[in-house]
């Protein structure tokens, strides 16, 4: 019992990690067309969004951001070297799909660097779920551990909220920006710089007012 | 001493201002007064979607000016969707006076703005044609005086010297009346629109001594051509029994309407002047008519496009990745139950591998190339040249592309109906089109032009001698003797002479693609193929073309038909 808590990966989170690999995987056979010539290609109606791939990454990454926050103030590690793992473990996932970056060249080349814009945004959106959902349990917003549905929903009205900016007049459009998911669809398209740098400077501004909040935190409550 | 001081003093700031001011104020005084004056189409009459001829004047030009002349549409409109088009009408030094040149019309409702830039960009001069007032809905008769149309029609008639530069420029006639002399650059032209397909009328009879002329026999087909008189007193044209040729008319059981085959058109050669046609044989002659047909391969293009095999990766070859990608999170998860940091090291490593793997696999399947281009190049050469081109894109992206450059500055794009359901631009860039091509879309081009003079054969009873370059592209070449191909060797450039023994039927050739039959098959359904000497050159290649940080996978298919002499 001792020696499985501590594996890297525990059983409920190989759960997410291997949802993750798989659905972005299955994303990125389907967005490979299923034709063998210009023609098959022309006429055919299905066509499946090479988008979904880095969508389905964001949602995932998010999902197991928000787990592993969950978890870790669960045992009550919370301090800044836990920070750091929290950190590595969510990096770790993304950098399992950097052989599914290299194949996205295939679904939309000449994109490489909205990409890997992609590819560097999603850790710190899920990075800011799990130093979030910590927060809440650790504020007492979710008082017992079998409350973390509540930390999904949390996450979830913020990947999908802000996205409903997007249906309103152009000049709220861009607090979409503000869900990781409108970002992401964002930085798929031919991307200004203030985009980029709203989108990350979003999550960034995020992650330091949770973490800050969350290291003071855990002083205070070491010195007590 | 006093004077050294005098030639080093520096000359006044208010003189140099003084000049400097002089000559801006001459200079724009001299850009102000530059004229545009334009006139589209004959007399104004042309079609939307086809070529129209250009005249354009230029007046109040100090000096000749190195710059541009642009010509803007906006094609469509706010309902249907709109295309921005752009293209150079002439580009380099342009001087006072009369510029003639055959552009593109896009959209027939819309007006046209000509703009003059110099080369640093600036406008010198703009004007705006309105197009729309005398715009056709079908091609139309054009006059050539003093060849006059019946009383009551609309259709246009021009001097000869108002006659297009351009065998292209006639695209939107569909037949052109001649009844007098033209010049021999003239007489070209209207033999090259001929040969791609065009239909003209020929009036002859006693005005034939002022139209004869080597270039107007070339054009008849005329080898034995005489003068008779008939019992009504009109003089008629005949050459001898007029071989090669259909008599449509008749009067006193002579021909009065002959039609003789030019290349895929037809030249019909009325044997009296137009003054000695009654009504009846007007009307009729009319009826007779077989309308211009250009000969296109905008479709055999587009099929031929669509028979490119894609490029990129194969399913197979991303399942397995994802597999392995699987794979590694297992065994990472199954060793950190026993070595939990040895694991993290084990599932970064093998990542790095399956990443490293994916790299060299897509590199492989050159996915960069999701941009598809097929080309087709057909020339004649028939005493006279002329070469089409036609171009058809396709993306799995929307982009601007450029163009293939055989099509020039100046192409035709194939608009759709509907403009709303995409984003249609047309520009040139340094001198080469560049047109915008949505995701899974196709768009075509077609422009036309003058062919290179490339191949060359003679022919006697038992050899055929055949003069040409060398081609990278390894030619298929046939020699066509009435129909029968005969073939030639592997082409190696400069001389070749090809014994005429045993042939097959022209439609018996065997091609190395289906793409070259398919070609090969559309161009003989219009053209003469089985009548006389022939070279019949195919040439295809594909190959990879950067264009920015992606391919263009490129197809060409070249056709070349040269008539032999010496039979």
């Amino acid at each position: 019992m001792e020696r499985h808590r501590s594996n890297w990966i525990e059983w409920p989170a190989f759960q997410i990690y291997f949802g993750l690999l798989l659905s972005c995987g299955i994303c990125l056979v389907l967005a490979i067309p299923f034709a063998d010539r210009v023609g098959d290609l022309r006429v055919s109606s299905w066509h499946f969004p090479p988008s979904a791939f880095f969508l389905v990454n964001v949602f995932f990454l998010a999902i197991l951001g928000t787990h592993l926050g969950s978890r870790i103030e669960r045992l009550g590690r919370i301090d800044a070297r836990t920070g750091f793992r929290l950190a590595a473990q969510v990096a770790l996932a993304q950098f399992l799909l950097t052989p599914y970056y290299v194949l996205a060249r295939a679904i939309a080349p000449g994109s490489e660097g909205s990409h890997w814009l992609v590819y560097t945004y999603a850790p710190l959106a899920a990075y800011l779920c799990a130093v979030g959902s910590a927060r809440l349990r650790r504020r007492r917003v979710l008082p017992s551990p079998d409350s973390s549905p509540v930390a999904y929903a949390v996450m979830l009205g913020y990947l999908i909220v802000p996205i409903l900016f997007r249906l309103g007049p152009s000049w709220v459009r861009s607090f979409a920006l503000a869900s990781p998911l409108g970002a992401t669809l964002r930085f798929l398209h031919p991307v200004g710089r203030w985009d980029a740098l709203s989108g990350f400077g979003v999550v960034v501004v995020g992650i330091v007012a949770a973490l800050f909040g969350r290291i003071q935190h855990s002083g205070r409550r070491t010195r007590v | 001493m006093n004077a050294t001081l005098r030639i080093h003093r520096p000359p006044s700031r208010g003189g140099v201002l003084a000049t400097m001011l002089l000559v801006l104020c001459v200079h724009a005084a001299s850009s102000s007064a530059v004229t545009l004056r334009a006139e589209v189409g004959f007399v104004g009459h042309l079609v939307g979607g086809r070529f129209a001829p250009i005249t354009l004047t230029v007046d109040g030009l100090s000096a000749p000016l190195d710059g541009t002349l642009i010509a803007r549409q906006t094609a469509g409109n706010a309902w249907r969707g709109t295309a921005s088009i752009e293209f150079p009408v002439h580009s380099g030094t342009i001087r006072n006076g009369i510029l003639r040149t055959t552009i593109p019309i896009h959209d027939d409702l819309n007006p046209i703005e000509l703009l003059l830039h110099d080369r640093s960009g600036r406008l010198i001069a703009a004007a705006t044609v309105e197009i729309r007032s005398r715009r056709r809905e079908q091609p139309f008769p054009l006059y050539v005086a003093p060849a006059r149309p019946p009383a009551g029609s609309v259709d246009p008639v021009i001097a000869p010297s108002d006659l297009p530069a351009d065998w292209w420029g006639f695209d939107a006639v569909s037949s052109l009346w001649i009844a007098g002399p033209l010049s021999s650059a003239e007489w070209q032209t209207v033999t090259q629109w001929a040969l791609a397909g065009g239909s003209i009328v020929v009036f002859t009879g006693a005005d034939f001594y002022r139209i004869d002329s080597p270039a107007a026999r070339r054009l008849l087909s005329l080898r034995q051509s005489t003068l008779t008189l008939w019992p009504d007193g009109s003089l008629a044209l005949q050459d001898g029994d007029w071989a090669d040729a259909t008599v449509l008319m008749k009067r006193h059981s002579e021909p009065l309407l002959v039609r003789r085959s030019a290349g895929a058109g037809s030249v019909f050669i009325v044997t009296v002047r137009p003054s000695d046609l009654t009504d009846e044989e007007r009307t009729s002659l009319a009826e007779r008519l077989q309308a211009a047909n250009i000969m296109r391969y905008d479709g055999p293009t587009a099929d031929l496009l669509a028979q490119i095999p894609l490029t990129g990766p194969s399913h197979a070859a991303v399942v397995l990745i994802v597999v392995c990608c699987l794979s590694v999170l297992g065994l990472g998860s199954a060793i950190g139950r026993v070595r939990p940091r040895g694991a993290v090291g084990f599932v970064v490593v093998l990542s790095s591998c399956c990443a490293a793997a994916a790299g060299f696999y897509i590199n492989r399947a050159n996915v960069d190339s999701t941009v598809y281009r097929m080309d087709t190049i057909v020339s004649v050469q028939d005493g006279v040249r002329i070469v089409l081109f036609h171009s058809a894109l396709f993306s799995t992206a929307s982009r601007l592309l450029p163009a293939s450059p055989a099509v020039g500055p100046r192409p035709l794009l194939a608009l759709d109906p509907a403009l709303l359901s995409g984003t249609y631009r047309l520009e040139a860039r340094d001198g080469l089109a560049a047109l915008t091509v949505d995701a899974r879309t196709t768009r075509s081009l077609r422009a036309c032009g003058v062919a290179a003079d490339v191949y060359r054969m003679s022919v006697s009873d038992t050899v055929a001698s055949i003069h040409g370059p060398r081609s990278e592209r390894s030619p298929v070449m046939f020699v066509l003797i009435d129909g029968v191909a005969h073939a030639v060797g592997p082409w190696l450039g400069a001389e070749q002479v090809v014994e005429l023994r045993a042939g097959v039927e022209i439609e018996a050739i065997e091609l190395d693609s289906a793409a070259q039959a398919e070609l090969l098959r559309s161009f003989a359904e219009r053209f003469p193929l089985h009548a006389g000497a022939w070279l019949l050159v195919l040439e295809e290649d594909g190959r990879l073309e950067s264009f920015g940080s992606t391919m263009m996978n490129v197809r060409t298919i070249v056709l070349t038909i040269v008539r032999g002499s010496g039979v």
